[in-house]
């Protein structure tokens, strides 16, 4: 199970454990990026602070692509391994939060704190068949969250019970004065149950482009809770399709200022390239630790947002934004919930992963990257299937609770 | 005919930095005031200073610009290293303050007005930059004006009620200095627009838009952008300006648009031209109003001391403020109390002292504030009485016949000599304009 973190040290009882790109003070904690190499933070990050508080034992930090820069968490720092899945050891954990959701699966009692931009919890949690509850924007205090696309990133849980993963939110939810966007609302008891009959939305067309297995066996699931649940067909034409391009305009504009201030200066990577001008040293260092990932979303992101383009892509990929989120919000006034499969494709084999075009791996977020735009919760269930698979339903801004309860319907 | 256009950056005085809960001194030895926000550690995030957004609202409203009720922050992004984020916080799209103006022999148009973080600051020594990061991410307010200004001249008297209005707002960090980006162009060029980047400190801004004035009249002018060598007292080609630089801003997404409609009732303290029109109104002449009123500190105790208003502002203005100056001390530093003052003045005016002994005690006060009146008394340095200076004077006569022939034959100078035996027998303690009188009184 070490295979799942950059450090590890053993504990008793219910654990927790966070992904490496929360800070815990005096533990390196590098987003698994070779830049960072070294640094020791100053402080822990809030949601830190507070596990800490409650009396947890903490394992460690999990692995996960570089800042956030994946969806299969192969994209490491070579002095990493690349951790495989808890059920197929040949096949990818899924990304970015690959190490927490292999945590959660191998661990028992084990609280994996996550954090998702695009779908970095929701992918690997159904890629090793365990629960992923990505929060509202806004309920859990990013502060000590090393920044991919500050609009977009939520620190988030994942856990093999239900249970677990409502007591994790428990302990992390709430607002934090130190963390501007964090949102002041009441917290309820997010670890008591309560047996509902919910409306569950299917947008239309979601189906069509998931791998025909994932379909059957998501209908199955549908079919068998008839009983338990209305299900009706909703439809959000405007996210199934700009969500993706929309997301990728904001969170590489984002994270391509975020990735500015590693520069070797200050901290992490260092070394002696003999050169005197801060502008060479830099680049020689950036050059050096930032992996391929990292360098395409710098230079994609600092394109969208320059003079000439900015108003076609950065600017409007804002406004479209808001669009989309208004189509969730209207969908999510009829019914109580959205439900699709959370990823289209089962874990892929390491091999196959080799051969896949940048755009083929940002389109196979299209599940995923809706709700989180919106900053909407939305949890990933597995279900009974020959290979890893879930479900994952979304549900309206700060309804985390009810969320919960339909989730209990697919445990 | 010049244009000329200000963009002065100034220091806000607040208790913390702009995002962070580090002081805002810059006094501290280097690198004392900082944190993981402010040195830009991975995760740390911003937080705003209400103060600071506070103070940017006076300014906004001393300037008459139009008020958004929403403050929008960006990012602005350059690799530097006085920037430990490699992007500065800043306003970009939508400024706190636009379309203002401030009256400066003319209408000066301000085009925005926004809040922002100071970079830390940067000394070169050798082949090595330092960095000192207790700077970095205080808050520092941009004042942008259009390019109504004409002259060098005008620049300066724009910036003295600038500097003027921002201290009577009292939101000024006395600890730094104006900074001001420049541009300069004249008609005689087609208006081809110089920038001269960075030039610190209210005199050094109006020597260089002197000497770019001057340069541009001989010089053959590109539109570019310059530094300014204050020793040489020149400025020097840094790039030519093919296009603007570009930041590649966005929105800062740390930090959620704030809602300011509850601060925008803040009410403006009284400003100087307010009370510049009040000592006028008193009889004082227009340019003693405005030396006295310059500095509201030294207004407010001018206030608080004066008697009778003309003989008071003329004692200020040549007395008091000259001894401040000269001793390099503001109005606070100086230890008496306006009530020691005011008892100062009374005894002055009312003839027990002369103005030799006022001075003295101006001094004396250098030391520690003490009442004037059981000083003088203690030290017996009342004037004489014109009884006593009537007996000096005859005395003097008595034994100075020759001179009192010489002024009778035309002699200025012998009435002089005659005024100075009475003074020197009186010690010092007679009044000169008196003792002349008696003296003419009584041989002509």
């Amino acid at each position: 199970m070490k295979e799942y973190f950059s450090y590890y040290k053993e504990g008793k009882g219910i654990t927790f454990s966070f992904k490496d790109n929360i800070v815990v003070k005096d533990i390196e904690s590098v987003a698994s990026s070779k830049i960072l190499k070294g640094y020791k933070p100053v402080f822990d990050a809030t949601v830190v602070t507070k596990v800490k508080k409650a009396g947890y034992d903490i394992l460690g930090k999990t692995l996960q692509d570089e800042f956030g820069f994946g969806s299969f968490c192969t994209n490491l720092d070579t002095s990493f391994n690349t951790p495989r899945n808890p059920l197929h050891p040949d096949r990818v954990t899924g990304g970015s939060s690959g190490g927490a959701a292999g945590a959660a699966k191998k661990i028992k009692n084990h609280i994996a704190i996550a954090e998702s931009t695009g779908g970095s919890i929701a992918n690997p949690a159904a890629f090793c068949n365990v629960i992923g509850l990505t929060p509202t924007y806004g309920l859990v205090s990013r502060y000590g969250l090393i920044d991919y696309a500050n609009s977009l990133d939520k620190i988030g849980v994942i856990s093999s019970s239900l249970e677990l993963v409502s007591l994790g939110l428990q302990k992390i939810a709430g607002y934090d004065e130190k963390d501007s966007t964090s949102v002041k609302v009441d917290i309820p008891d997010y670890t008591k149950r309560k047996v509902i009959k919910p409306v569950l939305g299917i947008p239309k067309g979601y189906l069509g482009i998931v791998d025909p297995v994932i379909k059957k066996d998501f209908e199955k699931v549908i079919t068998s809770l008839k009983n338990k649940v209305v299900f009706k067909e909703v439809d959000l034409p405007l996210n199934k399709k700009y969500s993706v391009s929309t997301y990728y305009i904001i969170a590489m504009a984002e994270a391509s200022t975020n990735l500015a201030k590693y520069t070797g200066l200050r901290y992490g990577f260092t070394k002696d390239f003999e050169k005197n001008d801060f502008n060479e040293f830099s680049s020689l260092v950036r050059s050096e630790c930032f992996g391929e990932e990292s360098k395409r979303r710098i230079m994609l992101g600092t394109f969208t947002r320059m003079a000439g383009y900015r108003d076609q892509y950065y600017d409007k990929a804002l406004r479209v934004r808001r669009l989309l989120i208004n189509e969730y919000k209207d969908v999510l006034k009829k019914v109580d919930g959205i439900i699709h499969p959370t990823m289209p494709i089962h874990p892929p084999k390491f091999e196959d992963v080799k051969d896949l075009k940048p755009l083929e791996v940002y389109n196979m977020d299209l599940l995923t990257v809706g709700a989180n735009l919106a900053g909407l919760p939305h949890i990933s269930m597995p279900i009974k299937a020959s290979l890893p698979t879930g479900v994952m339903i979304t549900t309206d801004h700060f309804e985390e609770k009810k969320l919960l309860d339909i989730g209990g319907l697919f445990e | 005919m010049n244009k000329i256009g200000l963009e002065i950056h100034a220091s806000l005085k607040t208790e913390s930095k702009l995002f962070c809960d580090c002081p805002n001194d810059k006094t501290a030895s280097a690198n004392v005031n900082t944190c993981e926000i402010c040195l830009g550690h991975p995760g740390s995030k911003p937080r705003t200073n209400e103060e600071a957004v506070k103070k940017t609202i006076l300014v906004c409203k001393a300037l008459n610009t139009d008020l958004r009720n929403e403050l929008v922050f960006s990012r602005k992004n350059y690799f530097y290293p006085d920037l430990s984020k490699n992007y500065q916080i800043t306003q970009y799209e939508e400024p706190l303050g636009e379309n203002g103006f401030l009256d400066a022999d003319g209408r000066i148009k301000i085009k925005r007005v926004h809040l922002e973080e100071d970079p830390a600051s940067i000394t070169r020594e050798d082949n090595n930059i330092l960095v000192d990061y207790n700077r970095c991410g205080t808050p520092l307010v941009e004042i942008v004006t259009e390019p109504d200004i004409s002259s060098a001249e005008q620049a300066r008297l724009f910036m003295k009620k600038l500097l003027r209005t921002l201290k009577y707002l009292r939101v000024l960090d006395k600890n730094s200095s104006l900074k001001a980006d420049v541009n300069v162009s004249n008609k005689k060029n087609n208006y081809v627009r110089v920038e001269v980047k960075n030039v610190t400190g209210f005199k050094e801004i109006q020597r260089c838009i002197e000497y770019e004035i001057e340069r541009q009249k001989k010089e053959k002018v590109f539109n570019e952008t310059r530094g300014w060598d204050a020793q040489k007292g020149k400025t020097y080609s840094m790039r030519k300006k093919e296009s603007e630089a570009d930041y590649g801003y966005i929105y800062e997404p740390d930090i959620p648009i704030i809602d300011v409609s509850e601060y925008l009732g803040l009410s403006l303290p009284v400003l100087a031209e307010e009370k510049i029109k009040f000592l006028v109104g008193k009889g004082i002449n227009s340019e003693d109003a405005e030396i006295i009123a310059d500095d509201p500190d030294i207004m407010s105790f001018f206030e608080k001391a004066m008697t009778s208003p003309v003989f008071s502002a003329k004692f200020f203005r040549s007395m008091v403020l000259g001894i401040l100056n000269y001793n390099k001390i503001s109005i606070d530093d100086y230890p008496p109390g306006p009530g020691e003052m005011k008892e100062l003045l009374v005894l002055l005016e009312s003839g027990v002292i002369n103005e030799k002994t006022a001075k003295n005690i101006l001094i004396k006060f250098l030391e520690g504030g003490f009442s004037p009146k059981a000083f003088v008394k203690k030290n017996n340095l009342e004037m004489l009485s014109d009884k006593d200076i009537d007996v000096f004077v005859d005395e003097v006569l008595a034994e100075n016949p020759s001179a009192i022939e010489d002024f009778k034959s035309g002699e200025e100078k012998s009435l002089n000599f005659l005024v100075g035996m009475v003074m020197r027998k009186s010690g010092g303690k007679a009044n000169p304009e008196q003792v002349k009188a008696s003296v003419i009184k009584k041989i002509s």
